[in-house]
């Protein structure tokens, strides 16, 4: 764990006995919050690794056989498991997109601080509050209450072809109050210089917007996606609450289902290792591409 | 902020500055205001919702769903209360966790986050993504190693292994944001203390975690909503009625009672209503919090 | 990380030996079920408070998980860590693994069994390899359940045909009344509207290894001319959608039901205490849907709640007892949840249909669940239920899907499932 780079060592011979101390200190930091987040996350991690190559079946049984990548092979070869990554995408886009779109919306306009403005984001904020479960409950009584009688049309949670857009629109509903706190972080601490300067060029609202707004929040666009990423890409209690549409069963559910449910649990776990993988994948690539625009800007 | 007030609705500052008429300077705001007003109304309706089905009859809610009460009752609230157990229990276990768990969070992922904002070798950008990669697995994923390592530890249904766990589970979150915000601490005064001859230890008490209240408070709020709205880690851990936390009291009771819908919604306002309140009367920290230090990430 | 470790560890032991001491020789019997509706919870309060009664040493920790998605994940997750319930409810054949992994009671030579001489179906539906392991303590079924008021209020009978029944909707259709209330929210709808004419056909044909031969893939869908004519038996009924369809759950239904929103409503028995605690002045009726003209339908028979008792728990003695006593003084238990009993012990305390429901099983003119080889089992339980849905989606929103589609979906769902196992 205190793996020293040799050359900064030799660096600071002399210094020894200070690194050890400084890195003594360091880790006595660190080590209370790692040592939590090592119980309840890393470890029980890595020890669902091995289950993922074996044939085992119901949770507790006591034998199984390892067979090496075969879970892997067959998950590939599933129209079913991938048919639950496209649904976990579609989600994760629509959700991403208009949480995103709508809390800088929202943020464009109550950016500045002001008694009206606070107050609306205060509640525009509020949905965040309620938890996720509870979120699913009340939402489809909104949808069957409020919106069918409104519109005279059926819930989007009965259809299968808008199933997903409906759950998404939970997300972003709860969601985008916490994007918008972020842009108008990010939209306070833009210099008025740069907009004074736009202005004398005779630069119109457009072209304020497009080259120097968007640049300066592009530190809150990463951030706000990335973490959206990592909520939709790991969406279960949306799905779960619509179980029996199949066009709305994501990634997670499916893993859920065939380690606990149907006594899979080799095969499920190899799922859930497929869904971290592509999850640690996507959010490093997104991260990536959005870093090195900020560095451009 | 006063000063900032030139770009504010750019748009028609524009407009003036074309040469356009008072009117359309009003126009824009009146616009602008009624869009907002109109997100706003949308964002409250399942709160209406909520709240409307849980002050009415159960005769009410048959014959009209969403028309007023005749009668607006807090009859529900007091059977809710008076029958059943689990409010109590609910709010007491609520509270006897959420408190720790905060607590503890505020203490060792501050520590932690100060270290890893501090140093930038090899090793602590390796601990520092692992840290952060914890939000990207799929609680499906470790449910069982967790459970069983909490079983092992003979904590299942008790106040401290959903601390635990709950715990470990907001600290990938907490490092983010916090390690973000620590990076923009200028470190001219931590130089000046080990100057000074002041130890580690208490250059950190002394002189960083002061200046980390801000984001400290913000961070609190916001592992206080995660462990308080917490439903999928108590579900699997909180099995004895004794032992239940408030939301799952309630999603238990929302599933058991569902043939008295406005008791239920009476159970839920209940739930929600401390973490609205806290939400209400914290907003400007979490607000100011979230601003300040999520963007510098 | 070793001295947090064990500081924790000597926190734990702490604690632990404090929850020892209090807990002296009282003995808690675990009960894990997924009984939803709050008539059957009153039910199991209700007997255990009895048998509490008889042994004051006794209490209860009844745990409640949602069937469809939580209650066989964390039932296992506290079997594999050792965290054993007393009372498992289920029937064995669902949960095959829970007997090769020896969690459950072998009941075969039960005296209280025995004495009740239960015909084969109701042993068999709480059977695996041929041995018993469940107590079966009363049965379902499923059908039509109707609004009288309704019915008298425009002069229709009940319908003993295919015929018939397809007039009487179309007289209320036309007479302005919806015909059914719907809920195609909860899976288990799609599937008792087909399971009507496939098992009644399924039996009389002899096929009493059909679903086991679905399931090994040694047959398709398209073998069995039955499934069909259930989904042609079940699109007939698809007529006058309501917006509500299929986003509505059991009890938004029940609600509509009870508030005589629609004449009536395909549902299951388990429904009928619910029924009746939403408007107690609900007036039901109750018959099997036709399958045809000639009167070949049957009653459908499953047992409903079982319950297993897991013999690697402490006191799996006092929970033996008390499922002895639950099965043989049931009569408090099918009064408070007014669900029949396989014993066929009834009492007027019951609704009239529920004492029909008991003699129709009695007279052995029905199509039992247990008579079949095999039962689905739970990932082929979810294919079959989610294709049903899409099916009834399709109809009611004049989709495109026609029978044939529908019947190639599930063997395609089958088939998928078969690949992953």
């Amino acid at each position: 764990m205190t793996a020293i780079n040799p050359a900064r060592l030799d660096r600071k011979h002399r210094l020894t006995r200070f690194a050890v101390r400084e890195h003594g200190g360091n880790i006595l930091f660190m080590l209370p919050a790692f040592a939590l987040f090592a119980f309840v996350v890393l470890i029980p991690f890595i020890q669902s690794i091995p289950t993922s190559f074996t044939d085992k079946k119901a949770i507790f049984a006591k034998e199984w056989n390892f067979v090496g990548f075969e879970n892997y092979v067959k998950l590939l070869k599933s129209a079913s498991f991938r048919d639950s990554f496209w649904h976990t995408f579609q989600f994760t886009i629509v959700y991403i997109i208009g949480a995103n779109v709508l809390g800088l919306a929202l943020a464009l306009l109550l950016w500045k601080s002001g008694p009206f403005n606070n107050v609306m984001r205060t509640l525009l904020f509020m949905p965040f509050t309620v938890s996720l479960v509870a979120s699913t409950k009340v939402w489809s009584y909104v949808y069957t209450d409020v919106l069918s009688p409104l519109t005279g049309a059926p819930s989007p949670l009965g259809i299968s072809s808008q199933v997903i857009y409906g759950l998404a629109a939970i997300g972003i509903w709860r969601d985008m109050g916490y994007c918008m706190l972020i842009y108008i972080a990010a939209l306070q601490s833009i210099s008025l210089e740069y907009y004074e300067a736009a202005r004398v060029e005779g630069a119109n609202v457009f072209h304020e917007f497009i080259h120097i707004t968007i640049p300066m929040i592009v530190p809150a666009i990463t951030s706000n996606i990335t973490l959206l990423l990592s909520w939709g890409l790991r969406c279960f209690d949306y799905s779960q609450m619509v179980i029996n549409m199949k066009t709305a069963k994501t990634t997670a559910v499916f893993v859920y289902e065939y380690i606990f449910g149907n006594s899979r649990a080799g095969l499920g776990q190899a799922g859930a290792i497929i869904l971290t993988l592509v999850l640690v994948i996507l959010t490093n690539l997104v991260t990536t591409i959005l870093r090195k625009k900020e560095v451009e800007l | 902020m006063a000063e900032y007030g030139v770009r504010a609705q750019n748009t028609s500052n524009f407009g003036k500055q074309a040469g356009r008429s008072r009117t359309k300077v009003l126009l824009g705001t009146t616009l602008r205001v009624l869009f907002i007003l109109a997100i706003v109304f949308i964002v409250l309706i399942p709160f209406y919702i909520s709240f409307l089905y849980s002050i009415k009859t159960h005769s009410d809610i048959s014959l009209n769903r969403l028309a007023w009460p005749q009668h607006p009752t807090l009859e529900n609230y007091a059977r809710v209360i008076r029958e059943n157990k689990y409010v109590a229990i609910g709010f007491k276990n609520s509270i006897l966790t959420t408190i720790p768990c905060t607590l503890i969070l505020l203490f060792t992922t501050s520590m932690a986050s100060y270290v890893l904002a501090r140093n930038n070798s090899k090793f602590y950008k390796v601990l520092y993504s692992l840290f952060i990669s914890g939000i990207l697995v799929p609680f499906q994923c470790i449910m069982l190693p967790l459970y069983m390592n909490i079983y092992n530890l003979g904590l299942v249904s008790t106040n401290l292994g959903f601390i635990l766990a709950r715990t470990g589970f907001q600290v990938s979150i907490s490092v983010l944001t916090i390690t973000g915000f620590v990076k923009g601490i200028p470190r001219d005064l931590e130089e000046a203390a080990g100057i000074d001859g002041c130890g580690k230890f208490r250059t950190f008490w002394q002189i960083i975690f002061p200046l980390m209240t801000p984001i400290n408070v913000t961070q609190m709020v916001l592992n206080t909503l995660f462990v308080w709205n917490d439903y999928s880690t108590a579900v699997v851990l909180l099995r004895t009625d004794e032992s239940r936390t408030l939301p799952l009291a309630q999603i238990i009771y929302f599933g058991e009672n569902m043939t008295e819908l406005n008791l239920a919604f009476a159970f839920f306002m209940l739930a929600m209503l401390p973490i609205l309140i806290l939400y209400l009367s914290t907003q400007r920290f979490i607000v100011s919090g979230i601003m300040s230090g999520a963007v510098k990430g | 990380m070793k001295r947090t470790l064990a500081i924790l560890l000597a926190l734990v032991l702490a604690l632990s030996v404090c929850s020892f001491a209090a807990a002296e020789e009282e003995i808690t019997l675990t009960v894990f079920h997924y009984m939803a509706q709050t008539t059957k919870q009153a039910g199991l309060d209700a007997i255990e408070a009895a048998f509490t009664e008889l042994h004051p040493n006794v209490k209860f920790n009844n745990i409640y998980y949602n069937q469809g998605t939580d209650y066989f994940p964390q039932l296992s997750t506290a079997l594999s860590s050792g965290d054993q319930p007393n009372i498992i409810m289920g029937n064995p054949g669902l949960y095959p693994d829970l007997v090769t992994e020896g969690f459950v009671m072998d009941l075969s030579d039960n005296e209280v069994i025995k004495s009740l001489n239960l015909p084969s179906g109701d042993l068999g539906d709480v059977s695996a390899d041929g041995k018993i392991y469940g107590f079966p303590i009363d049965f379902k079924t499923w059908g039509i359940f109707y609004n009288k008021t309704i019915f008298e209020q425009n002069g229709l009978e009940v319908p003993t045909t295919l015929t018939q029944l397809n007039e009487l909707q179309d007289k209320l259709i036309a007479a302005g009344i919806d015909p059914y209330v719907r809920s195609f929210a909860d899976a288990v709808y799609g599937d008792i509207e087909a399971r009507n004419t496939v098992w009644t056909r399924a039996l009389e044909a002899g096929d009493r290894d059909v679903f086991e031969k679905l399931m090994s893939g040694e047959k398709k869908f398209a073998d069995y001319p039955y499934f069909a004519e259930a989904l042609e038996n079940w699109k007939a009924r698809l007529v006058a959608p309501r917006t509500d369809d299929m986003s509505n759950t059991q009890d938004m239904a029940l609600e509509m039901f009870a508030a005589g929103n629609a004449a009536m409503r395909y549902d299951g028995s388990w429904n009928i205490g619910d029924m009746l605690a939403k408007n107690p002045d609900f007036e039901i009726g109750f018959f099997v849907a036709p399958i045809d003209d000639n009167g070949s339908a049957k009653m459908n028979v499953q047992v409903d709640q079982s319950f297993m008792v897991n013999p690697q728990a402490e006191n799996a003695d006092m929970a033996l007892a008390f499922m002895e006593y639950w099965m043989s003084q049931g009569i408090a238990w099918s009064e408070a949840s007014q669900n029949p009993l396989c014993s066929g012990v009834v009492s007027d305390k019951l609704q009239p249909m529920v004492q029909t429901m008991a003699e129709v099983k009695a007279s052995g003119n029905i199509a039992h669940y247990g008579d079949f080889t095999k039962p689905l089992s739970s990932a082929f339980t979810t294919a079959w239920r989610t294709e049903l849905t899409s099916f009834a989606e399709s109809v009611l929103t004049g989709g495109t899907m026609t029978v044939e589609d529908c019947i190639a979906n599930l063997q395609a769902a089958f088939d998928e499932v078969i690949s992953l196992n």
